[in-house]
């Protein structure tokens, strides 16, 4: 019976977390132009079905019995979108439950194991009711065909809705919605059944397996070195602090996208200077960039098209945010490492000869230089380098830009043909190009960051050399050298390791400041031009990218934290 | 009540006056000498004297040199003399309560120091640190400046009033003179007289935002360290949010969703009170996670089961066991936040999210910006009022962390 259980239940979540990686029913969006005849013929125009209603222009009769054009406006029952966003939610959550159930379980605590099975469970069918009820709503949906009036606007089904706010003339599109469940769906729906079925199994989990399968099976070598993982207590503290940054990540979210909505109208910022515009362009522009939903339902939208790898398209220009982010990603990543090395390789030699002449010059020195660092505002101190070494000045080092090469085009047929020459000198003056702009950014992030670091160093260094061993060490009679580098160098390492991933993801925090002195074309750059001119999707991507990068700096900092020193309980 | 406390001077000042006269080996006739030189200081006739002769002085002295009306020049005496005056009565005031307290009358009729308390130690520690009293001492006036600055301006900083004088010095970009001590910035307002002014919104907002999040931190983090559990957990998750947020990037979208936003009565909250709500918000993470430690180190001990068998209440061991026991740390915290306050509040108006009407010194760098090249002067005296004033605060919040806990330092 056990066996059977555990079987069912593994075989129920694997069947789950496959789907979750599919989508489970699709949605054809069909749009053909409609003629001039046909859009006073047909009955019935659909105007939105974007939202929870219908809007509709119908051909009636009014007070005269004359024929005309008649506004209607229908509720549908429910958004399929909010919906289906809804169900992947609760899809996500079921999913985390039964993993979190199954690694308790083989922890060996039973009770919690119980409690986790019930919570999965629960998750489990709050999340098959949520399913069948949109499995209905989408069948009504789907069951009847929409003719559209979109003014303005052209919907194919691979590209986005473009829009013309000078255009004038509205088009006629009829629009067919047709959802269709996958394979997929019923697979889930199995999953779902195999593991409640295991879940709700009349099992004495405290008893030990009989069956001589069982017993083999528990003591075969690929299953036992799972469960000696999984029991692990790194283990189950990374998944444990996997789980928290989950509803983290989303309550971080949640306050940004208020924050966002209620920024200003983009709508208006996106028309200033455009000519002929009417009411009804407004209103369609409103629509086609989704803002005429509710804060919340654009917000699960959002939230459902993000952890599917799509951050949507920026406001100006319609470029995808995906692409843009991971141009900007790089730039960014490039001055901050750059200047997190050099910082490292100042401070740790800094530090460390301060802490051993202590109370001497040196010491003081470097304790002032770290206390500029940490005072001096890094636009002060980048002002001043751009008015000493860029052309203000000295005139050495360019002070604004990333580069001033464009990104060399790649000859093939010349590669081909074996002229390896031009390519390479042409990517040799590019790296240049660039390396000579990063050089006033990265001294000015350097000098910000280098007092932290040095700071760190000292007071860990200062406690290690009074300890014990230390002592010891001096006392059987080991060179100087041996046991600052040695003996104490290691055990500086540990907190130094640990914080400087904090450290780290700070520092990205702190990009903006930077970037928009040297108006360098980073995320923290973009980002306040972004806010700047209320590019919503831009503003969203780059903070959840940000937020991301921290939370996950946490967490290796957590585990190494944990892995590096035995004492820390977890 | 007041009556004994009258005969009790006088008896204090006859004994003065007796022990004047047998130091002094003063005949009985001479006895009015010795009164008059005991009632120089008993009854600080002698600041009295002082302020006055300062008083006198400066009304002759300004009344020549300086070219203003009388009236200026008889408050402009009055307010020296009298700071003065009070300067001296309280320091002396403070020194005479100071030995009163260290001393104290043995079983055995002979005078002791009592065994210093927890404070007068810390103080006497930051007393032989000389950094730390010039640090504290220039804390001190820019505190001063920042509250007395309106009397200090040579002009108006937001009028216009040197754009029209260009033939004396003024005008739109002027170089540093005589006249105006920094120059002109690009509208033609006197730079000295906005750096002075720009020190209020600094000095506001650092040591405000740092109130608020003191104090959501502290309130916050005793509650999870006293009473564990939920609580505990709750609290300690919604800091890990804070933790984990992007400040700058999160400041910057809040400071924005406040200023522009759609929300027609956020937009009516006052500049800097905007950077002090989103500064002191989402500042107190690092607080509360400190005081959380804290407190359940201190929850251990002794004294506080002591207080809790004798019926204290929860609310009274909080308030008057453990965070009068964990003030040090969070006292050297709050002087360091500060100073990331004045920086963070630099920071945001650098990168434009001020509003034009406040003078701020991060602002003005920016609008500097535009004029780099002929006037950097204007970017570079703001800016480094910005380091001078978060380096006073850096080095105070060090040198209070090396008095309240000498074991930090070494």
């Amino acid at each position: 019976m056990k066996a059977i259980a555990i079987g069912l239940k593994v075989l129920g979540f694997i069947l789950i977390f496959t789907t979750a990686f599919v989508p489970i029913y699709k949605i054809y969006y069909d749009a053909t132009p409609l003629s001039e005849h046909d859009k006073y013929t047909q009955d019935s125009l659909l105007i939105s079905i974007f939202g929870s209603r219908v809007e509709y222009n119908t051909i009636g009769y009014d007070y005269n019995n004359n024929i005309t054009k008649v506004y209607t406006e229908l509720q549908i029952p429910s958004n399929i979108v909010l919906l289906s966003a809804a169900l992947w939610f609760l899809l996500f959550f079921s999913v985390l439950a039964a993993a979190l159930g199954q690694v308790f379980q083989s922890g060996g605590v039973k009770k919690r194991g119980n409690m986790a099975d019930i919570m999965a469970a629960l998750f489990l069918l709050v999340s098959l009711i949520v399913l069948i009820i949109a499995i209905n709503r989408t069948l009504n949906f789907t069951a009847s065909e929409y003719k559209a009036v979109l003014s303005g606007q052209t919907a194919t089904p691979s590209s986005a809705v473009t829009f013309n706010p000078n255009d004038s003339n509205p088009s006629y599109f009829l629009i067919s919605l047709r959802g269709k469940m996958t394979f997929m769906f019923y697979i889930y729906i199995i999953g779902v059944l195999l593991t409640l079925t295991g879940l709700f199994l009349p099992v004495d989990w405290t008893k030990p397996s009989e069956g001589t399968f069982s017993k083999k099976f528990a003591s075969s070598k690929p299953i036992s070195f799972i469960k000696q993982i999984a029991t692990m207590r790194l283990t189950i503290y990374i998944l444990r602090r996997l789980l928290t940054l989950i509803p983290l990540f989303i309550a971080i979210m949640v306050m940004t996208f208020v924050m966002v909505s209620g920024l200003g109208d983009p709508v208006a910022l996106l028309l200033l200077g455009k000519i002929n515009v009417t009411e009804e362009d407004k209103i369609n522009l409103t629509r086609s960039l989704g803002l005429d939903q509710p804060v919340y339902a654009r917000f699960v939208i959002w939230f459902y098209n993000f952890l599917h790898g799509n951050m949507g398209e920026s406001y100006r220009g319609g470029r995808s945010i995906n692409t843009m982010i991971g141009e900007l990603v790089w730039e960014t990543l490039k001055l901050q490492l750059a200047s997190f090395v050099l910082a490292l390789l100042i401070a740790i030699p800094l530090g460390v000869v301060a802490a051993k002449n202590q109370n001497t010059w040196i010491d003081s020195t470097a304790s002032t230089i770290a206390l500029l660092g940490l005072s001096m505002p890094i636009f002060v101190f980048g002002l001043m380098l751009i008015y000493i070494f860029s052309g203000y000045g000295l005139g050495w080092l360019p002070a604004a830009k990333a580069h001033s090469i464009p990104t060399p085009v790649v000859d093939w047929s010349a590669l081909r043909a074996g002229d390896w020459g031009t390519w390479w000198s042409s990517l040799m003056a590019r790296t240049g190009d660039s390396i000579i702009h990063m050089i006033l950014p990265t001294t000015a992030l350097t000098f910000a960051s280098l007092a932290t670091y040095t700071r760190l160093v000292r007071t860990t260094m200062l406690e290690v050399l009074r300890q014990d061993y230390i002592l010891a060490a001096r006392a059987n009679g080991l060179s100087e050298r041996v046991i600052t580098w040695k003996h104490a160098w290691r055990n500086v390492l540990i907190p130094v390791v640990t914080y400087v991933g904090l450290f780290l993801a700070s520092a990205l925090a702190g990009a903006p400041i930077t970037e928009t002195l040297f108006t360098w074309p980073g995320l923290g750059y973009r980002y306040v031009v972004a806010v700047g001119l209320l590019d919503f999707p831009m503003i969203l991507g780059t903070t959840a990218i940000l937020t991301i990068l921290i939370l996950l700096g946490n967490l290796v900092t957590d585990i190494v934290y944990v892995a590096v020193d035995p004492r820390i309980e977890l | 009540m007041l009556r004994v406390a009258r005969e009790k001077r006088k008896t204090v000042f006859e004994n003065n006056v007796k022990a004047y006269m047998e130091e002094h080996r003063l005949p009985p006739s001479m006895s009015w000498v010795a009164k008059l030189a005991i009632a120089w200081r008993h009854y600080s006739v002698d600041i009295a004297v002082q302020s006055l002769a300062i008083f006198t002085f400066l009304l002759i002295f300004l009344s020549i040199t300086w070219d203003t009306s009388f009236a200026r020049i008889l408050i402009w005496s009055l307010i020296v003399a009298g700071v003065w005056g009070v300067v001296r009565f309280s320091i002396r005031l403070y020194k005479q309560t100071a030995m009163q307290k260290e001393l104290i009358i043995a079983k055995d009729g002979t005078l002791r120091e009592r065994s210093p308390s927890n404070w007068s130690l810390i103080w006497r520690r930051y007393k032989k640190n000389k950094v730390s009293l010039l640090s504290g001492s220039v804390v001190a006036i820019v505190t001063l400046i920042a509250i007395i600055y309106p009397i200090l301006l040579p002009f108006n900083p937001v009028q216009q009033v040197p754009l029209f004088d260009a033939w004396n010095g003024g005008g739109s970009i002027a170089r540093p003179n005589l006249k105006y001590p920094a120059g002109t910035d690009i509208l033609g307002r006197d730079e000295f007289s906005r750096v002075l002014a720009g020190s209020e919104v600094s000095l506001t907002v650092g040591v405000f935002s740092t109130v608020l999040s003191v104090f959501i931190g502290v309130s916050l983090g005793a509650i999870a360290g006293y009473y564990r559990g939920w609580s505990e957990e709750i609290i300690m998750r919604i800091t890990d949010m804070f933790l984990s947020l992007p400040f700058l990037v999160i400041a910057i979208l809040a400071v924005a969703f406040i200023r522009r936003g759609r929300i027609a009565f956020l937009k009516q909250i006052p500049q800097s009170m905007v950077i002090i709500l989103v500064l002191g918000i989402f500042g107190w993470g690092g607080l509360c996670r400190l005081v959380t430690a804290n407190t359940k180190q201190i929850y251990r001990l002794d004294y506080v089961n002591a207080a809790r068998v004798l019926g204290a209440s929860n609310r009274r061991i909080i308030l008057l066991h453990i965070l009068p026991n964990i003030l040090a740390p969070i006292i050297v915290i709050a002087t360091l936040s500060v100073a990331g306050g004045i920086l963070s509040e630099a920071g945001l108006t650098f990168l434009g999210l001020g509003s034009p009407t406040t003078i701020s010194w991060g602002q003005m760098v920016n609008e500097a910006q535009t004029v780099f090249r002929s006037n950097p002067e204007l970017a570079f005296i703001p800016g480094f009022a910005i380091f001078f004033v978060v380096l006073a605060f850096n080095l105070l919040g060090d040198a209070l962390r090396d008095a309240m806990d000498p074991r930090l330092k070494e």
